[in-house]
């Protein structure tokens, strides 16, 4: 308690502990896995179960590991209208996607089998701007990273049709990840119930 | 007590200042819950460093001048206490550091130095 009391540095320091628990790493790492298993697999079901296991190991994670080590908060409405206008933002960038593979792949379209790398460097992009939106309205930097994590994968997966690409991806955000919720629970031992 | 230095000319805000807020701990506490709409006591424990019968006094006092509301509850068969700033509270709080910045933004720049 002896550095100075500057309010919007305790604000993110505040913001920032509740997000230091390696289970946003752990949670893409699971969706690149999802990636992985769909290729070797080839069953799209495969990928689907395990891109909802990873959202429903973030939801457990933090009632489970976060919430009783590091207490609950309620942050102010300026954080809340970010969280919301983030949620408006990914909901109308889903339907956007949406409506551009209904309108392109739905309709067996050979402008994209023959512009294969040209989708694939859309995609990356999109996803650069998809997590730097996240990153930004979440003053989370380490979504930067995710989006370059996805985006590399995406452009490596042009060049190297193989399903090692996004499994060096999941490891690559599952190591940071690991080592940041053992770190997280060292911090914070639980508190036994009290008080 | 800083009823004598505040009677002196130019010192006026030192006596208008806050002594339930003064106390380093205490500060803390309502300038972290300043930041938030409400956190549980636990969350308080962890960004401030005290402990848990250090922040349970320091609460106590902050309660009793009707600065910090406490809203006790039961999660399941476990006691969870929510602690927010009342309207009283943020006023204090803001009071406080209009008049620290008062007392102490005026400092002439020659006496920057330690010398």
């Amino acid at each position: 308690m002896t550095e100075a009391l500057d309010l919007k540095q305790l604000e993110l320091r505040a913001w920032k502990s509740m997000h230091q628990d390696g289970l946003w790493e752990l949670t893409f790492a699971l969706f690149l896995f999802a990636w992985f298993a769909r290729d070797v697999t080839g069953i799209p079901l495969v990928g689907i179960g395990l891109i909802f296991a990873g959202v429903l190991i973030f939801v457990l994670g933090k009632w489970f590991i976060t919430v009783p080590r590091m207490g609950m908060v309620r942050f102010g409405p300026a954080r809340r209208r970010k969280r919301w206008q983030l949620i408006w933002l990914l909901a109308a960038g889903i339907l956007a996607t949406y409506a551009l593979l209904v309108l392109t792949v739905g309709r067996d379209t050979p402008w994209l089998r023959e512009n294969q790398v040209g989708v694939g460097i859309g995609v990356a992009l999109f996803l650069v701007v998809v997590f730097s939106a996240i990153a930004h309205q979440l003053d989370c930097p380490r979504f930067y990273f995710f989006g370059a994590v996805f985006a590399v994968a995406e452009l490596a997966s042009l060049g190297l049709d193989t399903p090692l690409v996004p499994l060096t991806g999941s490891v690559v955000l599952l190591i940071p990840g690991v080592v940041a919720l053992v770190g997280f629970q060292r911090r914070y031992p639980p508190t036994g119930g009290k008080p | 007590m800083t009823q004598g230095v505040g009677d002196r000319e130019g010192s006026k805000p030192l006596a208008h200042i806050d002594r339930v807020i003064h106390e380093p701990a205490r500060l803390m506490i309502m300038a972290l819950l300043s930041v938030v709409e409400s956190a549980d006591f636990l969350f308080i424990v962890r960004q401030t460093g005290l402990t848990l019968g250090n922040l349970s006094s320091h609460l106590s006092k902050l309660e009793a001048a009707g600065y910090v509301e406490v809203e006790k509850r039961f999660k399941g068969k476990k006691p969870h206490t929510m602690l927010r700033l009342t309207e009283p509270g943020r006023a204090a709080f803001q009071a406080y550091r209009q008049n620290m910045e008062q007392v102490l933004g005026d400092r002439p720049a020659e006496e920057t130095g330690d010398g």
